[in-house]
């Protein structure tokens, strides 16, 4: 009974995790916008070996706009995660109260003596294969949050995916100007020859 | 995931792709170390060794892909080991409990 009470909880405090951060509609938005907006950018770079200074243009406003939408969705997740950690808090201590002193599970193994402290907390006896609910807890918050966090750890990603494409645009611009000069100079070049032979021809 | 030799768009994406794996083979384990009641540090140890064999051969053999590319091998069998352990504890010792449970009325 106590095992079910207990996976219960832990299944509802991290749901809730979810359901307030990355189920949310203004999160849920700002990340679709964030991978368009990031695909798109992907296209135009792609699509960079006809660029001219407008091309250039519109890549460095898309990829400011990205930077804006990258912060927006940073801060979204700031913010959620701020009170998901005051939920949290408070939730533990309700919890701890209700399941203080009592043996939630029994562990396969006996811990080392830092772990008991956690994995015996308040609990009677010297068998160390009881688990308290505090360890329970903080084991499957390790498993589960990870799990979610793995997924939405995006915007790290898109921020450092932005700053590696802004270098390679940076690059890519450079090769293309120094090319875009030689061209220039040889049809300056080639200008000044057709006239000159017109002139010579005209002259004649 | 489970294609062999897969060509990965990024580097992300096959370290996601271990990270999922590795938390498949955790919860089965677990499960599995908790119906066999496997007890104290063997059934630890030979999680850990599994594991990171599972994903050295995943990675070796069935994809083929050069680990330099991801900073060597400790890096890739790095990757979620943390949450997958927490996985393999968290359901061995949910069933260990239930079958003990069943077991010992007392509990």
């Amino acid at each position: 009974m106590v095992l079910s009470d207990t996976l219960l909880i832990v299944g509802i405090s991290t749901c809730l995790t979810w359901l307030l951060v990355y189920r949310t509609e203004n999160y849920q938005r700002l990340k679709n916008e964030v991978e368009k907006q990031t695909k798109k950018l992907e296209k135009q770079k792609a699509t960079i070996s006809d660029t001219g200074k407008s091309a250039k243009k519109k890549i460095d406003r898309q990829e400011e706009r990205l930077k804006n939408d990258s912060r927006d969705l940073n801060m979204t997740k700031m913010k959620s995660m701020f009170a998901i950690s005051f939920v949290f808090m408070a939730l533990l201590s309700v919890f701890n109260s209700i399941f203080d002193g009592r043996v939630v599970a029994t562990l396969p193994f006996v811990p080392f003596s830092l772990l008991q402290n956690l994995s015996h907390r308040n609990l009677a006896g010297n068998d160390y294969t009881d688990c308290s609910f505090i360890f329970l807890y903080i084991l499957c918050t390790m498993s589960i949050r990870q799990v979610l966090g793995s997924k939405d750890d995006m915007a790290i990603s898109i921020d450092k995916e932005t700053a590696q494409q802004i270098v390679n645009i940076g690059h890519r611009v450079n090769e293309k100007r120094e090319e875009a000069l030689k061209r220039l100079l040889d049809v300056v070049y080639n200008i000044e020859g057709a006239v000159h032979t017109n002139l010579q021809v005209n002259g004649v | 995931m489970l294609t062999a030799e897969f060509t990965w768009k990024d580097k992300d994406e096959f370290l996601d792709a271990v990270y999922w794996l590795r938390q498949i083979i955790s919860l089965i384990m677990g499960i599995l170390w908790g119906y066999l009641l496997l007890q104290g540090f063997i059934g630890l140890f030979t999680f850990l060794l599994t594991n990171c064999f599972v994903v050295y051969l995943y990675t070796t053999s069935y994809q083929n892909v050069d680990d330099e590319e991801y900073g060597g091998m400790t890096e890739i069998l790095k990757e979620g080991m943390m949450s997958s352990f927490a996985t393999f504890l968290v359901s061995w010792i949910i069933v260990y409990s239930a079958k003990m449970e069943n077991i010992d009325p007392t509990l």
